[in-house]
């Protein structure tokens, strides 16, 4: 054979070694997973350039971040799912969300807990978190593991409550008592610069702030079996009455109905609002100092309690992670989640970017204590608080609900009749 | 009879030969088009068809494969939840009112500008902005502008001495917020439509009309508004269809508050097949804004062009 048909022939045979072994090569070297998860959660990671750098040069496996709102999640994800997209391995859930109708999209996680090492210790998981990550809730097959919790706090203006001489209220009539004397008209032009009281009264975002005040009453939303609607009950009847009354006497700003997330911190961050009942990762946003001008004055106390109620009862809520059942990258998105939850990246997660953990041991670090004074009483106000129902039709009862408080708030009903309707169609629905 | 290798005589073939090149010559623009159509039957009508059929059926977004036939009960449902009636009649009021404030205020923006010709380059362009703009950031932008307390809306009503108005937070004049907001974004698409309609006109009719002794509003009554006629009814139609299935301005506006006063079908299909997880329902939904749709632009196809062609 001539020399250069050899040279030639080695050449190619060359080319397709390589180009069937190149891709394998690196398919072994970087696995990748797609992870979902909210844009909030990816900063409580410390960004990409936090946390999840460190797991990716740790474990070979790379990250492909899908980021969204908290709707945007739940919607990427049943639409990846129903329409068989394989599209993501791992992702933050709400234990809201974790109802019959997407359970079956989830995989276990009882195998990988049972597997996990011991470094990992599971059981410095907050029992109440992790109990609520799993179907039927409380003892089911656990589905989710707590990254980020959030309960709700009383958060106050300390240089307004020194001033009208007022302490911290503990109960609902102190609340009341304490936004009617805190709404003033500083300037004496005849309208209202300071309102006692805020929260957010837009649509869908006003149900989940009304939870957390009628929590604090007592209230259930169902039935322990499910079947039966209780928002009529008295403690939410008692809560819907605060509502109206403070928005009636003014201790509520008039657009009430208008405010969302964003509006209520920055009344708090801006000294127009004297106190807010409030998610408790927010503390980080009211006391930074380049964005709030009370930084230095944020007071805390746990939400009031009506008689009779748990000190501190109210709502909060979890954000979990889970695997995805369609992933054929299991193992590589346990190795994530556990990467996120266990014990020394809970801590720079909570020390170092805010989040809110959900491992017992953070919350006795006492340099966690010190950064954050308010984490006993975030821990204190876990014991004794609750999430909102699991139910498959939530969504549509929060719209209820909210529909419902605004026409309470508006004057066309009154609470009962309000709270009365809201069952009346929330009921066919369970 | 001279005949061919073939065996047909040679001018037979040749009939039938012409014959066939007048079929083919007669099929080929039917053939240049198909492409175009199959693609549109695939986008179009397939997912129209298909929709129809989803929604005679009862099925979860989580688990459509596990669907029991409904027939009409899914549109006989809608009639019977205060949602929709409620949604139903917003958006026609918001279509009814946005296209006429949109058609009125975009007629006069272009007549002026068509007028002064000289700064119709330069402004142009300005005017055009609030349209090229997404509809989510408009919603952003708005929400800011009506806040009750630091809005500039309430801020210049303040320097004449108007008290404060709760825009957002009170049911009616939400609906008047989401309106205006809405106008504001689309009088330059209106505008656009028909200052191009207005340069096509040829000169010599505005000439000739002045000759024959017409004045300033009948020349625009006889002359301008007939021969506008065609640019009016595309400005319409497209309005018309962009306000039915409106929802990105109002979800970041309102989210459809206050007490659901300023939910368009268009979000309420969105909550009904993704939060309540209804396929079945959101699909008649969905059949039912299109059925809408369709009417009022047959309607203003049968009444425009009728007086287009008189």
């Amino acid at each position: 054979m001539p020399r250069l048909t050899v040279q030639v022939c080695r050449l190619l045979l060359a080319l397709v070694l390589g180009l069937i072994l190149a891709p394998s090569q690196a398919l072994a070297q970087d696995k990748e997973i797609t992870v979902l998860m909210h844009s909030v959660h990816l900063g409580a990671l410390g960004g990409e350039e936090g946390l999840i750098r460190e797991f990716e040069e740790q474990t070979g496996i790379s990250l492909d971040i899908v980021t969204g709102g908290t709707n945007q999640i739940y919607e990427q994800a049943l639409t990846a799912w129903v329409g068989g997209a394989q599209t993501f391995d791992a992702m933050i859930w709400l234990p809201r969300w974790l109802t019959e109708d997407v359970v079956d999209f989830f995989e276990p996680v009882d195998p990988y807990l049972e597997n996990a090492s011991g470094e990992y210790e599971v059981e410095d998981l907050i029992p109440s978190l992790l109990d609520g990550g799993r179907f039927p809730r409380g003892d089911g097959t656990a589905y989710l593991i707590p990254f980020r919790v959030g309960v709700a706090m009383l958060y106050y203006n300390q240089d307004l409550f020194a001033q009208a001489g007022l302490e911290a209220p503990t109960n609902w009539q102190e609340f009341r008592e304490a936004a009617l004397a805190l709404s003033q008209d500083t300037d004496g032009d005849g309208t209202t610069d300071v309102y006692g009281w805020g929260q957010r009264g837009i649509t869908r975002e006003v149900a989940e702030d009304f939870y957390r005040v009628g929590f604090g009453f007592g209230g259930e939303m169902l039935s322990a079996d499910l079947s039966q609607c209780t928002m009529n009950s008295q403690p939410w009847v008692d809560a819907l009455t605060l509502w109206v009354d403070m928005f009636e006497q003014g201790a509520l700003p008039p657009d009430l109905l208008a405010w969302g997330r964003d509006d209520y911190i920055l009344g708090m961050q801006q000294g127009d609002v004297a106190m807010s009942i409030m998610y408790g990762p927010y503390w980080g946003l009211l006391t930074n100092p380049e964005d709030s001008e009370i930084a230095d004055g944020v007071g805390w106390t746990v939400v009031p309690s009506a008689p009779g109620v748990e000190e501190g009862r109210t709502q909060y809520s979890a954000w979990s992670w889970g695997i995805s059942g369609d992933s054929d990258q299991k193992d590589a998105a346990w190795q994530f989640i556990q990467f996120a939850t266990n014990k020394e990246n809970q801590l720079i997660a909570a020390l170092e970017y805010d989040n809110g953990p959900t491992r017992a041991s953070v919350y006795q670090d006492q340099q966690y204590q010190e950064r954050f004074p308010v984490a006993a009483g975030w821990l204190e106000a876990l014991r004794s608080s609750s999430q909102v129902v699991a139910h498959a039709d939530l969504p549509r009862m929060d719209d209820i609900i909210s529909e419902e408080l605004h026409n309470a708030l508006q004057g066309n009903k009154s609470p009962q009749e309000a709270l009365d309707g809201a069952c009346r169609r929330i009921q066919p629905l369970l | 009879m001279d005949t061919s290798v073939t065996g047909i005589p040679e001018d037979v073939a040749a009939v039938r030969s012409r014959l066939w090149r007048r079929r083919l010559k007669l099929l080929v623009p039917y053939l240049l088009i198909l492409p175009a159509y199959t693609l549109l039957a695939f986008l179009l009508l397939y997912p129209m068809v298909s929709n129809f059929y989803l929604s005679v059926w009862e099925w979860r977004l989580t688990n459509p494969s596990a669907r029991t036939f409904a027939g009409l009960q899914n549109y006989l449902d809608l009639f019977q939840t205060q949602g929709f009636t409620r949604s139903l009649f917003f958006t026609l009021l918001f279509t009814g009112a946005t296209v006429a404030l949109s058609f009125v205020l975009g007629f006069l923006s272009a007549l002026l500008l068509f007028s002064f010709a000289s700064v119709q380059r330069v402004v142009t362009p300005l005017l055009i902005l609030p349209y090229m703009v997404a509809p989510i950031a408009v919603g952003l932008i708005w929400r800011l502008m009506w806040n009750m307390e630091y809005g500039p809306v309430n801020y210049f009503g303040s320097l004449l001495g108007l008290s404060a108005v709760n825009w957002l937070g009170s049911v009616n004049t939400a609906v008047v917020a989401v309106i205006v907001s809405e106008v504001w974004r689309t009088t330059p698409f209106v505008m656009l439509i028909l200052l191009a309609g207005l340069s096509a006109i040829p000169t010599e009719v505005y000439e000739a009309a002045k000759v024959d002794g017409a004045r300033g509003l009948q020349v625009l009554r006889h002359v301008t508004l007939p021969l506008l006629a065609p640019s009016i009814t595309v400005a319409l139609i497209f309005e018309t269809i962009f306000k039915l299935r409106v929802f990105d301005l109002i979800y970041t506006l309102t989210g459809g508050g206050p007490a659901s006063s300023t939910t368009p079908l268009g979000l309420l299909i969105y909550n009904t097949y993704f939060r309540y997880l209804n396929g079945g329902q959101s699909a008649a939904l969905s059949v039912v804004l299109f059925g809408l749709g369709l009417v009022i632009c047959i309607v203003y196809i049968k009444t425009l062009y009728r007086t287009w062609e008189a």
